[in-house]
Formats: C-alpha cells, structure tokens, sequence
C-alpha cells in the first residue's frame, strides 16, 4: 500500500467499526492501512516465504475474529501489531521445527547447490538470531517501532504512530530508546 | 557526550541491519483471498476457546528446539476441552484430536479456503487428514449450529 491508497478520510476506529458491521470495502481498507506494518514485524522474526505468508494469513484471520468483541477500536493498530509478533514468533518456531525435521530425514538430493560461504551464513545467522531474541525481549511499542524501523526505513511518523498508538511526537524520541535498547541487547549477546 | 556517541553507534547498527533484510511489501494474492475468507465467515454463533496451552511456546525459548515430535495444543472455553495433536506431512498437517467430555457429532475443520467435517467417535475422539497448513479454525458440532469454535491457530 502506497500513502497515497491510505484512507485519510476515516479513523481506524470507523473502519473497524464499519468492517465489524459487515462492510467489506472498510474491511479491505483497514487491512490494507495495517499490511506493511504487518510485513515488517513478520520479517523482524526472521519469517520469510510461505511461513510468512501463514502469518500474515493468521493475523487477517484473528482480526476477522476479533471484530465483534472489539473494545477499544481505536487502538486496533496496536492490537493488530501485537497479534502480529505473537503468530510470527510462533511461525518461526514452526519453520524452526520443519527445518529440523527435514534435516534428521537427511538432504534431498533436488536441494540446489549454496554457493553462500559457510562463514559468511553462520555470521547471518548469528546477527539474525540476536535480532530475533532481542526482539522478543523488547516490549511495545519500541518493539513495533524497531520492526518499522528495520524494514520500513522512511514511514511517516503518522503511520508509526497509527501502528503502535504513541502520540505523534513521541515517535522519534521511542525510535531512539528502541534503537539504543537494540545496540544494548546485541552488545550483550556478543559477550 | 557519551548518549550522543551511542546514538551514532545505534544509528549505524540500524543501517547496516538494514542491508541485509527485505522492505516491506504488500500482501500477496493468496493473502487477500485469506482475510477475506476469514471475513465471510466470522460471524459464528458460538463460544470461542482459546488457547491454554502450546508444546511450541513450550520448547526450547527462542533457540531451536532439538528433537521434533508432533505438536500438542490445548483449546478450552464453556467448559469444554480439545486436545489437539498436529503432525506435519510437506504441506499438509494431520490432525488427531479428543474433545473432552465427549459429545459424539462431528467437528468442522475450517481454513479461509474452505472446510471439512470430521466424524467425532463415541470417545470424543476424531482425525483430520489432508489438512492444509496456515490458518484453521475447529467447528463442534452436534446437529445445528456450533456448540464451540476455536480460535483460529496456525498449523
């Protein structure tokens, strides 16, 4: 979704409301104000392919399910981004578990050939590993914030606000506790 | 100044965390037709049991767990229990489960794609094949209308 797509003209609150009534076009408009943001921490967890697509999918699902009992709509950003960390860090312990199961049932003989270093996959995998964990010990919102920041470098300052309910100028002084908290918890797995 | 010193350095971790991981995008297809599906059929006239417990946040913290067995997730609302022990054959999930107590009829298991129902046995006991991975969502049904619906987990 472009900014240009994003529907200024209603709150979060009325498209929620409306799509809770059935609306189907507020529906897609309230996905569609939240997809990014959802992609974002999908991705800070280390979610990629169809193991991303399953938590994004989840997501739409629990929030279709959510609609109803709905009590504060204007905070659906933050619900949905909290919703969004809980189902990826569970899909990253499912993709985790798959791996592993492939792995005890030997190599397949159609894997295509990794020319990536060993050295150079273990050094990722090891940055990868101490972002994930860190993420999981950041709370909201510098945790939403760091998500937005890693892979949504250039979102309004109104689009983070939305997706983790601070007052628009609080967001720049949480982006910078959520980056130092960041560098801290990297720093200490280093050790 | 100290803060100041640390602030670039954050600034430069932020950068160079940045070179080695995708933008977001928008959903794909397949997405669209998920939420949607999920959308169509939120409205269920039952209660919904949540999830009290998952052998997955059980195991192994954020580290990989070693030694891989099926997965054992536990469902309960109004006073009903569904054991669920999922195993996972490529892209497709078997689905073992028992309701506790029992009460016979059948159970709906319900994707955003479609739905499938399952004969539940006198045990209260029931297996769903062939389940596609991603969102489901577990109907009871003794008749009529669901008596419990589970909250939608991935699988």
């Amino acid at each position: 979704m472009s900014d240009q797509t994003r529907d200024a003209t209603a709150s979060a609150a009325e498209l929620a409301g409306r799509a809770a009534a059935g609306d189907h076009a507020a529906w897609r408009d309230l996905i569609r104000r939240y997809e990014l943001m959802v992609d974002a921490v999908v991705h800070c967890h280390g979610v990629t392919g169809l193991d991303a697509e399953d938590a994004r999918q989840t997501v739409w699902c629990r929030l279709a399910e959510h609609l109803d009992g709905i009590r504060s709509p204007e905070r659906i950003g933050s619900w949905i981004a909290r919703t969004a960390h809980r189902e990826a860090a569970l899909q990253a312990r499912l993709a985790r578990r798959a791996r592993a199961l492939e792995a005890a049932e030997g190599p397949r003989l159609l894997d295509p050939v990794d020319h990536r270093t060993p050295e150079s996959e273990f050094l990722r995998a090891e940055v990868d590993r101490g972002v994930r964990e860190a993420i999981a010990a950041i709370e909201e919102p510098e945790r939403t914030v760091l998500a937005l920041d890693l892979h949504r470098p250039g979102a309004p300052a109104a689009e983070v606000a939305d997706c983790t309910g601070l007052a628009l100028d609080e967001v720049a002084s949480v982006r910078r506790r959520a980056r130092r908290r960041l560098l801290r918890l990297l720093r200490e797995s280093d050790m | 100044m100290r803060g100041r010193d640390e602030d670039e350095r954050a600034d430069l971790l932020i950068a160079e965390l940045r070179r080695g991981r995708p933008e977001a995008g928008p959903m794909s297809e397949r997405v669209v037709r998920a939420a949607d599906g999920a959308f169509a059929a939120r409205a269920v006239e039952a209660p919904v049991a949540e999830v009290v417990d998952d052998s997955l946040e059980r195991s192994g913290g954020v580290r990989p767990s070693t030694v891989p067995g099926p997965r054992y997730v536990v469902l309960r609302g109004s006073g009903v229990e569904v054991r669920l022990e999922i195993s996972e054959h490529g892209d497709e999930r078997r689905v073992l489960g028992r309701v506790v107590p029992s009460a016979g009829g059948a159970v709906e298991v319900r994707s955003p794609f479609g739905a499938r129902e399952f004969a539940v046995d006198g045990g209260g006991g029931f297996t769903a094949c062939g389940v596609p991975r991603g969102p489901v969502r577990l109907l009871l049904r003794d008749g009529g209308e669901p008596r419990l619906a589970t909250r939608w987990i991935t699988v």
